[in-house]
């Protein structure tokens, strides 16, 4: 039975708008630049769908992406990701050296994403644990540089086994004075919507 | 003489960020590692006077790690490293006989910080 005032869509983007500003204040920190992480949806939606969305996506050249799973009580998958040449850029600002300075993708570059990932991760993490009593942690970041399409289909692989419906989790970076985006998706495991509509159930009664 | 330290991260840019850091400021960083058992490995060889271990590792992750490099010496210096928010995996490092911590993102100063307190210099 549905607790009267309960709307889900509206409890799983509190949750996400969380995870999000928690990620802002992270990635400001790490990057010692301002920046705004927007949540641009919360959805439920076909894998296939999204798929081909993403490989519509008009990104030029190959982009870096840290793919984490998360395990614990509300298991999903976490994915961040800018293009290389975001990346490079990423990595001058990590080392506080003049912008410019990284000129391919070395492993400091992969390594750069890799950490970013790793400390988003934790801070999405840390929200469900500090606010809504769910332990979780996240496993070693695994780093894929290659086309988006590529990317995203190794991120959704193992889900899409299971089932086409999922929820989808999706955010955008923008770091002050720099022309730079980043992109965010959380995707929760099966058996975690059940586990965040729990939480909603009790936590954001009559909101 | 400047104190020895190994630094053990999957991470090369931490590596590198935590080089530069203990470097300029008159410590002698003498190896990394890639993984908890490279850092074992390390240890054993090289015999530093600190080190600093990240806790999320693929292969032997910094907890195991410590947790060896305590059987090897028990009274090895151990900073472990942690992104923010994982307070479970802190405990667990605290518990098991980490001599400090430090969160990622991290300031100089807090790394400095713990280092300095790790040799009784703070």
């Amino acid at each position: 039975m549905q607790t009267p005032g309960f709307r889900p869509e509206k409890a799983v983007e509190l949750i996400a708008q969380l995870s999000i500003d928690r990620a802002s204040q992270l990635l400001s920190k790490l990057v010692k630049t301002g920046a705004r992480i927007s949540l641009e949806k919360a959805y439920v939606t076909d894998l296939s769908e999204t798929t081909a969305r993403i490989n519509g996506e008009e990104v030029q050249g190959e982009v870096i992406g840290a793919i984490i799973d998360v395990t614990g009580d509300a298991p999903f998958k976490f994915l961040f990701y800018a293009e290389a040449s975001s990346c490079l850029l990423l990595t001058d600002l990590i080392l506080q050296r003049k912008v410019g300075t990284a000129k391919e993708c070395d492993i400091y570059v992969q390594s750069s994403v890799q950490e970013i990932g790793n400390i988003l991760a934790s801070g999405v993490c840390g929200v469900f644990a500090a606010d809504f009593d769910i332990r979780m942690r996240p496993t070693p970041p695994k780093v894929v540089h290659d086309f988006l399409g590529t990317v995203f289909q190794e991120f959704v692989m193992e889900t899409a086994a299971e089932t086409d419906q999922v929820l989808i989790i999706e955010s955008r970076f923008h770091l002050d004075r720099y022309n730079l985006s980043c992109n965010m998706f959380i995707l929760p495991l099966p058996g975690t919507e059940e586990v965040i509509n729990n939480i909603c159930k009790t936590k954001f009664k009559g909101e | 003489m400047a104190h020895r330290i190994l630094i053990v991260d999957d991470a090369p840019i931490i590596r590198l960020m935590l080089k530069d850091i203990l470097t300029v400021n008159g410590y002698s960083v003498i190896g990394e590692g890639n993984d908890g058992n490279e850092g074992i490995e390390k240890f054993k060889e090289l015999s530093p006077d600190l080190v600093t271990m990240d806790i999320t590792m693929p292969e032997k992750d910094g907890i195991r790690a410590l947790q060896d490099i305590l059987a090897i010496d028990q009274n090895a210096k151990v900073i472990v490293i942690t992104a923010i928010d994982q307070r479970d995996s802190l405990m667990e490092a605290i518990r098991a006989g980490a001599t400090d911590y430090i969160i990622k993102p991290f300031e100089t100063d807090r790394v400095l910080s713990a280092v300095r307190r790790a040799f009784g210099e703070e």
